[in-house]
């Protein structure tokens, strides 16, 4: 066999060839990702090491804000939050001193609605107020236009209200929530400023 | 550790869809390792009872593999790997263990044509030398075919049924008693087939009516290349940050959901498909599950000489390194560091893999990105509703008493025939988690019980992770109706067995530019 032409690489595989022959000849599968495959591979020859193999990678250049990942676009945003909007840590701390039950809020992208900084609270009873922090009133208000446009049709429980530079949307309103969610907006709409 | 493995599993799906890639397709190049391996990489995984007018006593079950072709990839084109098992496995009794598993082996003769040059024979570098249709095989260099065997009963151990038996009994020509079928070549252009419908014509002559053991109805067989049947607009879903935000939650009609081409429209797959029949492929249970998988043997020697017939040396057990059952699992469900764990793994041992369906990545990324016009995730875990729909089966429908990754169709409820049926398939048939057969749209046909062709599993998939299947109290965006705006549905196959399409010319009338 032309394959083993070589003296030592004919004793290397005779040997892997026979202990894999000696194997099994039903269908193996990883049990899970820690089972060890019975296949060895301690005898193969190895090559040695090229220069910069084991060098640590390098990293990557500074992104152009165009192409920033999901992460950094969220920095970014936490770090330029507009002075003198209202803040969705406003909201949630004057909802839950309504007796309004926020169980979750998080951070989200105000790319989405060309806002400066966006935030979700969702209340125990599935409301979602998001409050998104805009350059000028006359932004958010615009925001909400456009919010209604892009999305009116595929989610059409949804409410706006504006507070200065702020636009708060109020989702998944519905029968049950009508009340909470005239909460929600008669509690932004009395926050100030920050 | 569970908040951590969230949170990774998080970040893993946010730098895959800032980084861009062609890996939201159902299960195309999925997994690390299978990058390396194209030809035993599965695709998709199609189970349905038969539409076909007179057919719907039969079990469609389509496996494809070998993403992403372009139809113009000569001289050596799509043959599949003669050295891999392709396995289909059917478990019908509910254990997640496969007690029918169908396996194609695949041999690729060189005919060896030459052409004289200055007084000796010189072997050509061409796939074809002339016109070939199924009669006239003169021209044809390359001849691929194939056998499929069926081994009752758990691979593990191949144990025969009856003693005095072999567990891999063949399926042979219904006609002829072959046990060799013939493959038709890749649609390699219409010089070569002539002008439509001359490959169509040329495929069709190689679906066969097969005999199957043990089984007293015949059943249908086709091993070819088709062209890509899953539709998906990579760059809405794979590169959401700068996806118009409208378009992904503005599905509210057929036409916002068909607003772009599928982006792998212009490629091809080779299809495995089999016509099986209810009777006897079915237990006792009226609901079968299935899922494919592709073996390698696990050594391979890369000979310093090689030839045709003997590129490599290959030996040792056959290996599993590919699997597939339900869309876009491996895909856009297991993180990176355990989707080639999960190629190579078994149903029977999903638990593992649980707290991916549990704890979804998908829904937070979403909401991340859509939150500042109201999305939000569920808040909801474990999420039962998605254990239900990958892990179970849904109760009432096709829950089968198992636990693991595996497609679950009931055989028992009706089929819905092409024109009819809704690319949102079974879905419909669900009120806020209710099963509400009565829903307008209800289609118990489709996908999640069984899939066929023309079940857009983006669009059911998308909304289902977003919580469709839970009360809207937990679920705020779970009525969005949310679309990568590609659309697939029934009209884009045929009416018939195999039902994908005929794949793409490489050349000529009809070849992509």
């Amino acid at each position: 066999m032309k394959l083993l032409a070589s003296g030592h690489r004919r004793g290397a595989v005779a040997l892997l060839a026979a202990s894999l022959l000696g194997c099994r000849g039903a269908d193996t599968s990883r049990q899970s990702p820690s089972t060890a495959s019975p296949f060895s591979t301690a005898s193969l020859p190895v090559s040695p090491p090229l220069p910069g193999d084991d060098d640590p990678a390098p990293p990557s250049p500074a992104p152009l804000p165009e192409n920033m990942s999901l992460v950094e676009r969220l920095a970014r945003e936490a770090a330029s939050r507009p002075a003198g909007a209202v803040r969705t840590e406003a909201l949630v701390e004057a909802l839950k001193a309504r007796g309004i039950a926020v169980t979750r809020t998080r951070q989200v992208l105000g790319k989405t609605l060309s806002a400066r900084y966006c935030a979700i609270a969702v209340t125990a009873a599935g409301l979602v107020a998001s409050v998104c922090e805009f350059e000028s009133a006359d932004e958010a208000i615009a925001a909400a236009k456009d919010s209604e446009q892009r999305f009116g049709a595929p989610m059409p429980d949804r409410r706006f209200f504006t507070n200065g530079k702020s636009l708060l949307t109020i989702a998944n309103v519905r029968d049950a929530v009508e009340p909470e969610a005239g909460a929600v907006a008669a509690t932004f709409a009395g926050l100030s400023s920050t | 550790m569970q908040s951590m493995k969230r949170v990774c599993s998080m970040m893993t799906l946010v730098v895959a869809a800032t980084t861009g890639g062609a890996a939201w397709a159902s299960s195309h190049r999925e997994a690390p390792f299978i990058t390396k391996n194209p030809k035993v990489d599965s695709t998709d995984f199609y189970m349905f009872r038969s539409y076909e007018p007179g057919r719907d006593g039969f079990v469609t079950i389509i496996a494809n593999y070998l993403p992403l072709q372009d139809a113009y990839g000569g001289p050596n084109y799509f043959p599949l790997d003669p050295e891999a098992a392709y396995d289909i496995h059917i478990d019908n009794n509910g254990d997640a263990k496969e007690d029918l598993t169908f396996r194609f082996n695949f041999r690729n003769d060189l005919a060896r044509l030459a052409v004289p040059a200055g007084g000796q024979m010189t072997p050509v570098p061409l796939h074809n030398i002339g016109m070939v249709s199924a009669g006239n095989l003169g021209a044809l260099n390359i001849r691929e075919s194939y056998t499929v065997r069926v081994g009752r009963g758990d691979l593990k151990d191949e144990k025969p049924l009856l003693s005095g038996i072999q567990f891999w009994e063949s399926l042979t020509n219904a006609q002829t008693g072959d046990r060799r079928f013939a493959k038709p070549s890749d649609n390699v252009g219409t010089k070569t087939f002539g002008p439509a419908p001359g490959y169509e014509n040329y495929a069709k002559a190689h679906i066969y009516n097969v005999r199957i053991p043990r089984c007293n109805t015949n059943g249908r067989l086709f091993v070819g290349q088709r062209r890509e049947s899953f539709a998906v607009n990579l760059g809405t879903i794979f590169d959401l940050v700068n996806a118009p935000a409208n378009v992904v939650a503005g599905g509210v009609d057929r036409a916002s959901r068909n607003l772009v081409p599928s982006t792998i429209a212009d490629k091809n797959i080779t299809t495995l498909a089999l016509e099986l029949p209810i009777s006897c492929v079915k237990g006792q249970s009226d609901v079968m599950a299935g899922w494919t998988t592709a073996k390698v043997k696990q050594l391979r020697i890369v000979g310093p000489d090689a030839s045709y017939e003997r590129p490599t040396f290959e030996a040792g057990a056959l290996t599993q390194i590919s699997r597939l059952s339900m869309p876009l699992v491996n895909e856009v469900v297991i993180g990176i560091p355990d989707k080639d764990a999960f190629s190579a793994a078994e149903p029977r041992n999903d638990a593992q893999f649980a707290s991916y369906v549990t704890n979804p990545s998908l829904p937070e990324l979403l909401e991340i990105l859509f939150g500042g016009a109201g999305v939000a995730a569920p808040n909801l875990f474990p999420r039962a509703d998605l254990v239900a729909a990958f892990l179970t089966g849904v109760t009432g429908v096709n829950a089968n008493g198992s636990t693991a990754e595996m497609q679950r169709l009931n055989v028992a409820l009706p089929v819905t025939p092409r024109g009819q049926q809704n690319s949102l398939g079974a879905a419909q048939c669900f009120v806020f988690g209710v099963p509400t057969p009565t829903n307008p749209g209800c289609d118990l046909g489709g996908f999640p019980n069984g899939r066929r062709p023309g079940d857009d599993v983006v669009d059911i998939e998308l909304r289902v992770a977003m919580g469709f299947l839970l009360p809207q109290n937990v679920a705020p965006a779970g009525q969005v109706p949310f679309t990568d705006a590609s659309l697939n549905e029934d009209a884009q196959f045929d009416n018939a067995f195999p039902y994908l399409v005929t794949p793409l010319p490489g050349a000529g009338d009809g070849a992509p530019n």
